[in-house]
């Protein structure tokens, strides 16, 4: 009886003794029984299991941090708001900024559209960036160290509380509650009836961002960057994220997502009950205003373009951090392919003169991959987009250096008209029906057909738009640098 | 036949797929580097947390790992191959 062992790798026989298998190398070591069968072999088997699923594990969890699949459950289970308040629009009120949760400054309206006769004009102290917000016949607006509600109807003050910090954001009411930011980094919910104090909530920097409430949780973003969620019935703290940079004045919600503009360029969408990442974009040039939303488009403005993104793309894990070093491979001439556009963009528009260029052929030009950093330069020297659009489902309208307001098409950025005004428009526009209501710089509010750019009137207000122009139950409320909040019918 | 037939494919993957892993993992190094070149060297903000970059870091050694097995394991079956037919050519002439 021969004893030539056998190689594993290639069946070859071999030399009796021998380490090494004389045809393939390989070695030919025979394994000890305990190794093949048994108690052992099963307790080497469980240990090998336990190894690779705590490997597996572990790297699903890097990966569900950066990109998470699943909404985080401690967020769902341990903080549920305790209300479902809502500022979202409904008719007879301007609840929040823009008018609604998108942002978009754009109200469906059936009635008489207002004609451009001032029914009233009052003083109501040193003007700021607080937009009249308007529920239950009652406008509410801060000021320096103040916030009060006047009657719609007799122009008089129903109550004025004197909280302890300049009032620079939009307020939001939602039912009978109003949520006031404060640059002394509080955010105060005030009843809306009577406006004594339910509850507050102190941030680490001032609250510069005007809040947002839907589903019972209301939104605000604080001048260091970080984006609370807070239980709009009791002001807890529901999550928070910190966005590095100071956010853009207000947020856009949509569909259970949040648009978040970083000043210094980025992008964030996020999952609105949890604060997850859905999408994260490097623009690379400043965001001046905050992000609207229509339809399913986000627009930003930065570095006098606007840009258009899909509020629904989601990025693949990772994406981001390699886009990232594949851009700056290309940049540096290292022989890559050209990096595809970021995720979800659409367009990039400039202010044009006429004859609509189309602005999507720059997703697939590689200065696309710029974007905002290195804006498309406009036909018309020194035009830039200079205020928030105001957005509908085909259409946003924003005014330029060139003392224009663009209707550009949502679908493509294609310019549908351009309406001349007197001088530089100042603040978002706001759409009421097929009426699209702006203000300039030299004090003039126009009304403009939304359809045709055709001007229907226009009224000195005597001093510019301090905030964009509010609109409820058939009458505008607009306040100017000169402290006064007109009423226009 | 000409063309040899190999004997325990399984266990010669495995030998060519732990060299394998190793080279792949050392090389997944390199996306890290490069990360946080690019984010210690450019301009502006890039809005990645120290988390993220550590995450994608052993995210890239892992996936690293993994096509350096898969390719050394192909590669040692590959190479076993070839060898078992050149000496089966030498043995015949």
């Amino acid at each position: 009886m021969h004893n030539s062992p056998i190689c594993p790798g290639c069946g070859s026989e071999n030399e009796p003794g021998a380490d090494k298998c004389i045809n393939c190398g390989n070695q030919l070591i025979a394994m000890p029984a305990w190794a093949t069968s048994g108690p052992q072999r099963n307790s080497l088997r469980r240990k090998r299991i336990v190894l690779w699923s705590s490997l597996v594990i572990i790297l699903a969890v890097f990966t569900w941090f950066n990109y998470p699949f699943l909404p985080n459950p401690i967020i769902l289970i341990f903080s549920t708001p305790t209300s479902d308040l809502s500022s979202s629009w409904s008719p007879g009120k301007w609840p929040m900024n823009g008018g609604n949760l998108s942002g978009s400054a754009y109200v469906p309206w059936t009635g008489e559209y207002p004609e451009g006769v001032e029914l009233d004009s009052i003083y109501v102290g040193p003007s700021t960036r607080s937009a009249p917000v308007i529920s239950n016949g009652t406008v509410y607006m801060g000021g320096e160290s103040t916030v009060f509600a006047i009657n719609a109807d007799t122009s008089e003050t129903s109550w004025e509380s004197q909280p302890t910090g300049p009032v620079h954001g939009t307020l939001a009411v939602a039912n009978d509650t109003l949520f006031v930011p404060l640059r002394n980094k509080e955010i105060l919910a005030l009843d809306a009836i009577s406006g004594s104090r339910r509850w507050s909530f102190k941030a680490e920097s001032p609250f510069v961002g005007s809040p947002s409430v839907d589903k019972g949780i209301v939104y605000s973003s604080t001048q260091k960057g970080r984006l609370y969620a807070l239980d709009a019935g009791t002001g807890n703290q529901i999550w928070t994220m910190d966005a590095g940079d100071a956010i853009t004045s207000a947020v856009a919600i949509t569909d259970n997502k949040i648009a978040v503009g970083v000043s210094t360029g980025g992008l964030f969408i996020i999952d609105a009950r949890t604060g997850d990442n859905r999408l994260k974009v490097r623009i690379g040039g400043l965001i001046t205003h905050p992000p609207v939303v229509g339809g399913k488009s986000v627009y930003v403005v930065s570095n006098g373009n606007v840009l258009s993104f899909d509020v629904d793309s989601r990025a693949l894990p990772w994406a981001y951090p390699l886009r990232l070093i594949w851009t700056q491979l290309w940049l540096w001439q290292v022989p890559v392919p050209t990096p595809p556009g970021p995720a979800g963009f659409r367009w990039r528009a400039t202010p044009m003169e006429d004859g609509p260029e189309s602005s999507i052929r720059m997703a697939k030009n590689p200065e696309a991959l710029y974007l905002g950093s290195h804006p498309v330069p406009s036909p018309i020297p020194g035009a830039e987009f200079v205020t928030t659009p105001a957005a509908t489902s085909d259409a946003i309208y924003i005014g330029s250096t060139n003392n224009s307001v663009y209707s550009l098409s949502a679908k493509d950025g294609k310019m549908l008209w351009k309406f001349d005004a007197s001088s530089i428009p100042v603040v978002q526009p706001t759409v009421v029906g097929e009426r699209l209501y702006f203000g300039t710089s030299d004090g003039t509010l126009y009304s403009v057909d939304r359809i045709n750019g055709q001007e229907e009137w226009s009224l000195g207000l005597g001093s510019p738009l301090s905030a964009p122009v509010t609109f409820a139950s058939g009458v505008l409320y607009a306040r100017t640098e000169d402290g006064r909040l007109h009423q226009i019918t | 036949m000409f063309i040899p037939r190999i004997v325990n494919i399984n266990g010669n993957f495995r030998s060519g797929a732990i060299p394998g892993a190793v080279v792949g993992a050392f090389l997944g190094i390199i996306p890290g580097i490069f990360l946080v070149m690019v984010l210690s060297g450019g301009q502006g903000s890039y809005y990645v947390g120290l988390f993220e970059v550590l995450s994608f870091a052993v995210i890239s050694v892992a996936a690293g790992g993994l096509v350096g097995s898969i390719i050394g394991g192909i590669l040692n079956i590959g190479a076993l191959f070839l060898k078992k037919a050149f000496i089966r050519f030498r043995g015949i002439h």
